[in-house]
């Protein structure tokens, strides 16, 4: 698994215009959704399940990046975007920095090797400081979709 | 410098434990782990199989990806480890958060 088969390019948003922990997690879920993905009567549900998760402890893992996620049966399969905040949007990380990069990961019920396996596929993407530089700087969806089609695939287990 | 005769090694500290969440060790157990990791002053690594990381780490701790069923080992090593292992182990051993 690699972060360009679950992030779904469409939805991916080069320059939030959130300023807000909230707002944020609503533009995230708005773009899969205009991307052709969720039924609308699903889409506030989703909203309020992962502002739930955040409720329990932040997803802001440090290093500017946040993962916030939810488990929901409107999908078949896990799937995720990626949005870029360039100044930042304070999200009570554990390292108390503002985020940059937001990873949504929304997966089925029944399918947490899935979610695992995602996350770390996300931690080990980013853990290259010279992606997450380009990352912030990549100012379009084909150039992000471009970097993440081009990181190294993490081996296999 | 502190005392020329104490050694680390000496004080290693090691234990085993099968994890039994259904998700497996996800994000909010990884992070309880590093929040109890970083009151010891030990040094705490995490084994699976062949690889090692750094258990004061998020990042490095959600790498390893353990899905229910994984064997971890965790080795504690400094003046207050005795103390940090059980603890440690213990959060590896819950078997359930809420995500």
């Amino acid at each position: 698994m690699r972060m360009s088969n679950f992030v779904i390019r469409d939805a991916i948003i080069p320059v939030l215009s959130s300023t807000t922990k909230e707002d944020v997690i609503r533009e995230l879920v708005g773009s899969l959704h205009e991307a052709g993905y969720f039924r609308t009567g699903d889409v506030d549900d989703i909203i309020k399940s992962v502002l739930r998760r955040e409720k329990l402890g932040s997803t802001g893992i440090g290093r500017s990046i946040a993962i916030p996620h939810s488990k929901h049966a409107g999908v078949d399969r896990l799937i995720g975007t990626l949005a870029i905040s360039p100044n930042g949007i304070p999200f009570d990380s554990i390292d108390g920095e503002p985020v940059h990069i937001f990873v949504l990961l929304v997966s089925p019920q029944d399918r947490p090797g899935d979610h695992l396996r995602a996350l770390e596929n996300v931690v080990r993407t980013m853990k290259d400081e010279a992606f997450v530089k380009s990352l912030k700087l990549a100012g379009s969806r084909d150039a992000v979709w471009d970097l993440l089609d081009e990181a190294q695939p993490p081996r296999d287990r | 410098m502190g005392d020329p005769h104490r050694t680390d090694a000496a004080v290693l500290h090691r234990g085993t434990v099968i994890i039994v969440n259904p998700n497996g060790l996800h994000m909010r157990p990884a992070m309880e782990f590093v929040r109890i990791a970083q009151q010891f002053a030990a040094t705490v690594t995490v084994k699976r199989g062949s690889d090692a990381v750094n258990g004061k780490s998020l990042i490095e701790l959600m790498m390893l990806a353990a899905e229910p069923g994984t064997e971890l080992t965790v080795e504690v090593a400094g003046d207050d480890a005795g103390s940090a292992l059980p603890e440690l182990i213990a959060v590896l051993a819950t078997p359930s958060y809420d995500d």
